[in-house]
């Protein structure tokens, strides 16, 4: 709760300065929105642990094992860095780019589907 | 003319001991654990159908329990990437990738699910070949004692319709219905992972011809079973009657006792083949138990979890588990259909016992 408001109160602080800033300046707005975004975000990396720690308690209690909940993980950290980048490259004016972004982790979300697509895929093939 | 009565004298206790011999015939070829359920039919008059009903609820409480003990670790499982899925889902929702993540989730879910799929479908199968074993050990000397007690034709005829229906069964079951689950869970994953109108619809047309072929295989059975033991029987019957007229008309004063005697014979008979039918229905439903409890509570699970899927962690998931529990249910069908035919041939044998 306290990191939220943190966060939140940093976010607003930084918008309020990029948007006075923007008009004499706007490469320093843009940084100081990328470097809010990242000081805001590794704030946050600290809960990745409990994350973890989750996922182990899965694995030991449920019997889910890592392989199957890894992937899913990390396309949920491709889908942040993906939404975070396009969004920085749409505030700079670059739409060209924020689709490249795009499409990049479109396409890291989809290799990293792959290897449990492949698995099924051959489970289905022995069930055949 | 004496030796013609003490003949006619000894036809009951013939019968009677064909009826013995069919109740062995029934008892002891049943497995150990059954037999502690169906209780001994050795005096068939004193049978207690009720006190076997209850050990039978009994046991299907403790199958239950065990199978709900086996599938926890599926559930547990599906639970974890349900909400995994619930948690994960709406994040990526947002930054457009939900249909990657959803994909992800559902092979993670498809892969976790096959991997303990074998086990399930050869429990079915083995409950089939319980069921088979059980016929093939008893089939023939339940019908060679119905033989003995008097219905040689209509015995033997129904002997070889009942191992020739058996046996189109098996092999149509190995051949056919089995295969086409298969292909229903092949299906069902693919569906789940990518949403297709042809995918669909051949899961429809899979479901349907599995459901299909069972249903024609249980009324064809049951049907050819009649059949033929309608025409037997019918002879069979017809030699009663001719043996029967026979008594009184050969013996005119002590004729009537006799056919009265006789009737009251065939009357405990009539009683011995209901006592036996319960018998045989008990002992048939403890066979198939442990697979239908285990195949129960895994389609309880399933549909319980795509419910949840679909509400929870989007629709593709919720797709491959119905799919999975149409599945099991289907398993369960082809079970039943085996336990029913069972049952049938049984009381088709038991049926010739009595004139």
């Amino acid at each position: 709760m306290t990191l939220v408001l943190k966060a939140a109160a940093a976010a607003i602080s930084a918008a309020l300065i990029a948007l006075l800033l923007k008009r004499s300046n706007p490469e320093l707005a843009l940084l100081l929105s990328v470097m809010t975004l990242i000081v805001v975000s590794a704030a946050s990396l600290r809960f990745l642990d409990d994350v973890r720690e989750l996922l182990n308690l899965a694995q030991e209690l449920y019997g889910v094992s890592y392989r199957f909940c890894q992937p899913i993980v990390k396309c949920l950290a491709i889908a942040i860095v993906t939404r975070f980048s396009s969004d920085l490259c749409r505030d700079a004016s670059q739409a060209a780019l924020a689709s490249g972004v795009d499409f990049v982790g479109g396409i890291c979300a989809l290799t990293v589907a792959l290897p449990l697509i492949v698995s099924v895929l051959k489970n289905l093939r022995s069930m055949l | 003319m004496k030796k013609l009565i003490c003949l006619l004298l000894l036809m009951p206790l013939l019968r009677i001991t064909a009826c013995a011999e069919l109740d062995a015939a029934l008892y002891e070829t049943l497995p150990e654990d059954v037999r502690e359920i169906s209780g001994t039919l050795s005096d068939a008059y004193s049978y207690d159908g009720e006190g076997a009903l209850n050990r039978l609820i009994k046991a299907g409480h403790l199958h239950l329990r065990e199978a709900a003990a086996d599938s926890r670790s599926t559930a547990l499982g599906l639970l974890a990437l349900l909400f995994l899925g619930a948690l994960v889902v709406p994040f990526c929702q947002r930054a457009g990738m939900s249909e990657l993540t959803e994909l992800c989730l559902t092979a993670a879910a498809a892969l976790f699910l096959t991997e303990g799929l074998e086990s399930i479908l050869s429990q079915a199968n083995a409950a089939i070949e319980q069921l088979l074993d059980y016929s093939r050990a008893a089939m023939p000397s339940i019908f060679a004692a119905a033989a003995v007690s008097g219905a040689a034709a209509s015995s033997a005829a129904r002997y070889a319709a009942v191992s020739l229906a058996m046996d189109v069964m098996m092999t149509l079951a190995q051949k056919l219905i089995v295969p086409l689950i298969h292909a229903q869970l092949v299906l069902s994953i693919a569906l789940g992972l990518y949403d297709n109108a042809l995918l669909q619809s051949m899961l429809g047309l899979f479901r349907q011809a599995s459901t299909l072929t069972m249903t024609l295989l249980a009324t064809g059975f049951i049907s050819f079973i009649g059949i033929s033991g309608l025409v037997c029987g019918t002879a069979d019957a017809a030699a009663v009657r001719t043996v029967k007229t026979a008594i009184s008309t050969a013996l005119p004063v002590v004729g009537g006792i006799m056919s009265d005697a006789a009737l009251a014979v065939l009357s405990s008979a009539a009683l011995l083949r209901n006592t036996a039918g319960v018998f045989s229905l008990i002992a048939i439903a403890a066979l198939c138990l442990s697979p239908f409890a285990s195949l129960f509570v895994r389609w309880v699970l399933f549909r319980f979890s795509a419910t949840m899927a679909g509400i929870i962690s989007g629709k593709r998931l919720g797709v491959l588990l119905a799919g999975f529990g149409a599945a099991m249910a289907q398993l369960m069908g082809l079970v039943g259909s085996f336990s029913m035919v069972l049952f049938f041939s049984i009381v088709s044998a038991i049926r010739t016992v009595t004139p």
